[in-house]
């Protein structure tokens, strides 16, 4: 156990060894990968996000402090990155609007398999929706999660109550009172 | 807090969150498939080459101040060598010893002063030239040497003539007042005719008899 709790992070890695670097890739990849695939909209722009967190990552890797865990400091290198991309896509999703005025939308391919409520989960706001990763996905307890998002804990809570209480909005809106309502009420 | 209690939409996050993952998840990629990884080989080359660039940079520094050092080593001991007449260094101490003993017997009688002691020591070859020119006898040149009217600006007498162009002509000399040491120097034409390049000093600085072979004044 390290100061964060976390089972899996009591790694002894050496700031700037890339053995440990390529060890550290290993384990933390698809934990970051699957973090970046709900933010993100499509698993191209998850995987080139990524790959430029472990690069930005790599390239302070001399400079990283052992105070905090390795694991944790990676993760939110690639939330950075991650908010950084969708800010581009918001951007480009405007842009796309302002250029398609009267056109029918085109409908994104890779939307079609995902889920209402992973697509709910990126139109609320993006430190809410990584929270809520945190938690669902991975399992994190607020400790781990202020370690990753570099925020207090009762900050983490807040977000946390706030994401889900839009979440559960946006599915009852959105869906109505067919479907998921009995779920959401169970 | 974190203790929470968890509802239906919980765990329907939960359950959704986890069954996209597992859809699109692979397995880890291996390192060397890392974008980083091409990143570090291409960094890691170019740094190589600086750094062999920074060896050879700093090699030739070392070589230069390796040949400087022992050029200095060298001419130190060379100098060492001449004053004491001995290229052993444990000789240059003995002598130095044994001067300093002489001149602090010297310094109790009174009959020298303790720098020019010590400084005929160690500057032998300084101190011979004024001595050859020196009619007084005590190691300093006739400051009524150049009275026949050639007033050296630099001081009277106080330096060996060779480096003075207008102060005479230097120590050695054939006797009828012409130098013939000092090739730099022009020779003086017969009739006592001053060469242009002389700019101070008297006729003595040219063609006039030299200085230290004019014959003391009497007292």
């Amino acid at each position: 156990m390290n100061e964060t709790g976390a089972p899996g992070w009591a790694s002894n890695y050496r700031p700037g060894v890339k053995e440990d670097f390529d060890r550290l890739y290993q384990v933390t990849y698809r934990q970051v990968f699957g973090t970046l695939m709900v933010i993100l909209r499509n698993p191209a722009a998850a995987e080139d996000a990524t790959q430029e967190a472990y690069l930005r990552a790599f390239r302070a890797w001399k400079h990283w402090k052992q105070q905090a865990p390795a694991e944790a400091w990676i993760h939110r290198i690639a939330l950075n990155v991650a908010f950084s991309h969708r800010r581009r896509e918001r951007l480009h999703d405007v842009r796309e609007v302002i250029l398609r005025v009267g056109r029918p939308s085109e409908v994104d391919p890779t939307d079609s398999d995902q889920s209402d409520l992973i697509r709910e989960l990126r139109s609320i706001p993006p430190k809410q929706s990584a929270a809520l990763i945190y938690r669902y996905l991975h399992g994190f307890t607020n400790r781990e999660i202020a370690g990753v998002m570099g925020i207090p804990e009762r900050t983490v809570a807040s977000r946390l109550a706030a994401g889900k209480a839009r979440l559960r909005n946006r599915i009852e809106l959105e869906l109505g009172a067919s479907g998921p309502k009995r779920v959401l009420q169970e | 807090m974190s203790v929470e209690t968890r509802d239906g939409f919980d765990q329907l996050i939960e359950q959704e969150l986890r069954s996209h993952a597992a859809k699109q998840s692979g397995q880890s990629p291996l390192p060397t498939q890392a974008r980083y990884h091409a990143w570090n080989r291409q960094n890691g080359l170019r740094l190589s080459v600086f750094a062999k660039a920074a060896t050879v940079v700093l090699s030739t520094k070392a070589a230069v101040a390796l040949i400087v050092v022992a050029a200095a080593v060298g001419v130190t001991g060379a100098e060492e060598a001449a004053i004491t007449g001995s290229i052993n260094p444990a000789d240059w101490g003995k002598q130095l010893a044994k001067q300093v003993q002489s001149c602090a017997t010297e310094l109790a009688s009174g009959s020298s002063s303790a720098g020019t002691c010590a400084s005929s020591f160690s500057r032998p070859a300084a101190n011979q030239a004024p001595t050859d020119h020196d009619l007084t006898g005590n190691g300093k040149a006739d400051p009524t040497a150049n009275q026949g009217g050639g007033q050296d600006e630099s001081g009277p007498g106080n330096g060996p003539p060779a480096t003075h162009p207008g102060n005479g002509p230097p120590a050695t000399h054939s006797g009828n007042g012409s130098p013939t040491s000092n090739p730099h120097k022009p020779s003086p034409t017969p009739g006592g005719k001053k060469p242009k390049t002389h700019i101070v000093g008297g006729p003595f600085g040219s063609a006039g008899p030299p200085t230290s072979h004019r014959p003391p004044k009497p007292q």
